[in-house]
């Protein structure tokens, strides 16, 4: 069964663009509005293999392009992520991307600008990536303690799609759709996700996602009551201070009646 | 009239907060819920604060939440129309029904259920576009239903009168030149003829109007025309009278902006005492006879909302961004643990192992295998107190207000702070009296985002007095309490002239003075930043000691000096 993905605005064609033309693509976005779902849903469409990288902050250059192991006495060089996707021709997408350390934008650059060519120090390679490679990032603006803010030149050799929570209507659809819930049960999960995105609480460092609330359908289409549901996936992992999740519980008692 | 939380006991708040939630979940932004005093009244809100019955069941104070709630959401309560409603009870009634009947039309899908079928039998197809259709429909003859009491009121006059000014009546062109070339050229005390006591009876009509409720705005024309001083500057001499001089002439600055803001049709912000009720007390300094007044500051925190923001063209300047942030990432305090290193305290097995591999095919890099302590960590709170006091209407050299500057700088340190991953808090403050200081939170400790403090900057209310040392205790508090940090910095952000209603002169300079000591007791590092500002040096160096203050004319002349005056304010409290 192909992927399921409702586009927002014109993100679609301007990766499929940018896949033509052989552009790198930087997807900007809160968590769980569908950066990566969106990625998995045009890799299958333009037929072309995924490899995803979850970056974190110890992943490092050699993490991305590989680096010699050891196998009984002797040495083996194995190909990382990236250089296998270079190698095969594949969609490489790094999740995150602000929170690798600074020198994975040395093995970036050249590989996002006409260059197109992934140096692998080690070897003393030089591999030009095929036209079938193109290099997608991730990174959400609001979320990363900005000491990590992507510099300046590595953004300017992206071209980006701006991603947010889709309208009212849309988000019903895609709960609809991805989970089989009733409609109008999901109208009223999306009504209430939108009044938490409209809360001015500190406590509360990010808002419900449509992965949240999707994740609450599914408990819901899977048999448990609606309450528990959104307590379970909505609530409870928005926050660990006890008064803001009652204070929720008692918004969810509101819009869920 | 002035309402306060009836039952205080803790549930209750824990219920209004729950309802906060509710109506902040509609509105968009904060919205505290208060309890009305009087149990005949209905719910209402004053665009800041919804007030709700204590007396009837969750249910219907939900309902009464929800509707006041829709209205802000609507906009309705900022309508100048409203104006036509004042005593027509019976038109504002219908008038409510059919607003709220366009709300639930305009915002179907994103109201609650509760409040969709509870405002079902109300909902006749007014079609009303705005709220003036809904104002005429209501002055119509149409029937309309009466609706129960949940729906609670609007109130007219609060809305257009209080909050904004206290000014009841408009004031004409040749009064106000008139009023201008008073306050440009005060009198001296002894040249009070008749012509200038009539003038200032007729001064005193006008403002003792029955909307003019004894403002400061009065009280510090009062001030003026009389020269009354407070008793603290009486028989001093010398320096004292200069400072005297130069507090009148602060007064003079007051009155001149306040004029020109009503030249310019601004609504003024003159601290209506219409309060949400959390209040603070705090003590202040008496010189005179040694002792602290206890209790003497009231001290209120409050989300800033001004519908009028008086600097429209506030521009932040975003490309100075990058030498504060520079400047500050300099400034590393406590030991942190640092992988890669090439000599250290300890061995990185993983990188041990990569690095033997290496060798044996044949690479060698640099042995970067070990671990070391460094310094490098930060962990330190810091609170940012901005004096958004009248007087920083004043213009600078560079034809901008000292205002601007403050928003400027302190959205300068704030931002770069926050990024560099301190915690960080921002209160804008201003007074009216001791009773009356306002702490206009900007941003708290715990908020991560940085994208509501451009908002907030742009409803700051820039009007009233500096109550500088009741401000540094709030400040001091806020850190005290909100903070784990080692370090603990306090920055004032203020044009240096402290002064407010029984504030001025060696009393405020002394009380200030203590705040400062307090907070360095309690571990505190203070600084003293100020902008454009024409104080002498002296003044300030009396207040804030010899290196914990900076004066300079333009922002750009911060960052270099900066960190190495935060690094003494530290080492002095250590």
């Amino acid at each position: 069964m192909s992927r399921f993905y409702l586009p927002l605005g014109d993100e679609i064609e301007i990766f499929s663009s940018a896949f033509e033309q052989k552009l790198p693509l930087l997807l900007k976005g809160p968590t769980g509005c569908g950066k990566t779902r969106f990625v998995e849903y045009m890799a299958e469409q333009l037929g072309v293999p995924l490899i995803s990288v979850a970056c974190h902050e110890d992943l490092s250059a050699a993490d991305l392009v590989g680096r010699y192991l050891l196998k009984g006495g002797d040495t083996v060089w194995v190909d990382g992520p990236l250089t296998k996707a270079v190698r095969q021709g594949a969609i490489c997408y790094l999740d995150e991307v602000v929170e690798a350390r600074a020198d994975t934008t040395v093995v970036i650059h050249p590989l996002s600008d006409h260059r197109r060519e992934l140096y692998i120090e080690r070897l003393g390679e030089s591999i030009m990536a095929p036209p079938n490679f193109m290099l997608v990032l991730s990174y959400n603006p609001g979320y990363q303690s900005v000491l990590k803010d992507l510099k300046p030149s590595t953004r300017q050799r992206m071209v980006s799609v701006e991603l947010g929570y889709p309208e009212a209507e849309l988000e019903r659809q895609i709960l609809v759709k991805e989970t089989g819930i009733n409609q109008d049960v999901a109208q009223e999960l999306v009504k209430f996700a939108n009044a938490i995105r409209k809360l001015d609480v500190a406590t509360i460092a990010e808002v419900a996602s449509t992965r949240t609330l999707v994740s609450a359908s599914r408990l819901i289409v899977g048999g448990l009551n609606i309450k528990s549901a959104v307590w379970a996936a909505i609530i409870t992992p928005l926050s660990d201070d006890i008064e803001t999740t009652r204070n929720l519980g008692e918004l969810a008692d509101t819009y869920l009646d | 009239m002035r309402e306060i939380n009836t039952l205080n006991n803790n549930n209750d708040n824990k219920h209004l907060i729950a309802l906060g939630f509710l109506a902040s979940s509609i509105v968009g932004r904060e919205i505290p819920i208060r309890y009305l005093l009087s149990s005949t009244q209905l719910a209402y809100s004053d665009c800041r604060t919804i007030f709700i019955r204590p007396n009837t069941n969750t249910e219907y104070q939900r309902l009464e939440v929800l509707s006041q709630a829709l209205l802000l959401k609507l906009g309705t309560l900022q309508e100048p129309c409203l104006n036509k409603l004042i005593g027509k009870s019976n038109v504002n009634n219908r008038f409510l029904i059919i607003e709220l009947a366009r709300g639930y039309q305009l915002f179907f899908d994103q109201l609650p259920r509760i409040l969709l079928s509870a405002l079902q039998p109300f909902v006749l197809d007014f079609d009303s576009q705005s709220a003036e259709d809904s104002l005429r429909i209501a002055q119509s003859y149409r029937r309309i239903p009466r609706g129960p009491e949940w729906l609670g009121s609007i109130r007219p006059f609060k809305l257009l009168f209080t909050p904004k000014t206290s000014l009841g009546q408009p004031i004409d062109n040749d009064e106000l030149s008139e009023l201008e070339k008073k306050v440009k050229a005060p009198k001296n005390d002894d040249d009070k003829d008749e012509e200038e006591k009539s003038y200032k009876d007729k001064l005193w009509e006008y403002l003792s109007s029955p909307l003019g409720n004894d403002g400061m705005f009065s009280k510090a024309l009062r001030d003026l025309l009389d020269m009354s001083s407070s008793p603290d500057d009486t028989g001093q001499e010398g320096s004292a009278n200069t400072t005297t001089e130069q507090v009148k002439s602060k007064k003079v600055q007051y009155l001149q902006d306040m004029l020109s803001a009503i030249r310019s049709k601004t609504n003024i912000d003159t601290g209506s005492n219409d309060s949400e009720g959390a209040f603070d007390a705090f003590p202040e300094w008496n010189y005179k006879e040694n002792t602290y007044r206890y209790n003497w500051v009231t001290a209120e925190e409050v989300e800033p909302y001004t519908p009028d923001f008086l600097l429209d063209d506030l521009q932040l300047e975003r490309h100075r961004f990058y030498s504060f942030y520079k400047a500050l990432s300099k400034l590393n305090f406590s030991i942190e643990k640092c992988r890669g290193e090439s000599f250290g305290n300890d061995i990185d097995l993983d990188r041990l192992v990569q690095f033997k591999i290496d060798a044996k095919v044949g690479q060698c890099d640099e042995a970067l295998i070990y671990t070391a302590m460094r310094r490098s960590g930060r962990d330190i709170g810091i609170q940012i107190l901005m004096d958004v006091s009248s007087s920083t209407l004043e213009v600078a050299e560079d034809d901008k207000t000292i205002a601007y500057h403050h928003i400027n700088l302190a959205w300068l340190l704030c931002q770069s702070f926050t990024l560099l991953g301190d915690r960080v808090a921002l209160h804008g403050f201003h007074s009216w009296g001791r009773q009356l200081l306002k702490m206009q939170r900007i941003k708290a400790f715990g908020e991560s985002s940085l994208a509501k403090i451009d908002q907030r900057f742009r409803q700051l209310s820039i009007a009233g007095y500096t109550r500088v040392g009741a401000a540094i205790r709030f400040g001091v508090k806020q850190l005290d309490e909100n903070t784990s940090e080692a370090k603990k910095l306090l920055f004032v952000v203020s044009d240096g002239y402290p002064y407010d209603d029984q504030y001025e002169d060696k009393y405020a300079l002394q009380d200030t003075k203590k705040a400062l000591e307090e907070a360095r007791l309690k571990g505190i590092a203070c600084l003293c930043l100020a902008v454009g500002s024409d104080v002498d040096h002296a003044r300030l160096r009396e207040v804030y000691g010899s290196t914990n203050f900076l004066l300079v004319d333009r922002i750009e002349k911060i960052p270099a000096k900066l960190p190495k005056m935060i690094v003494n304010a530290l080492r002095q409290i250590n």
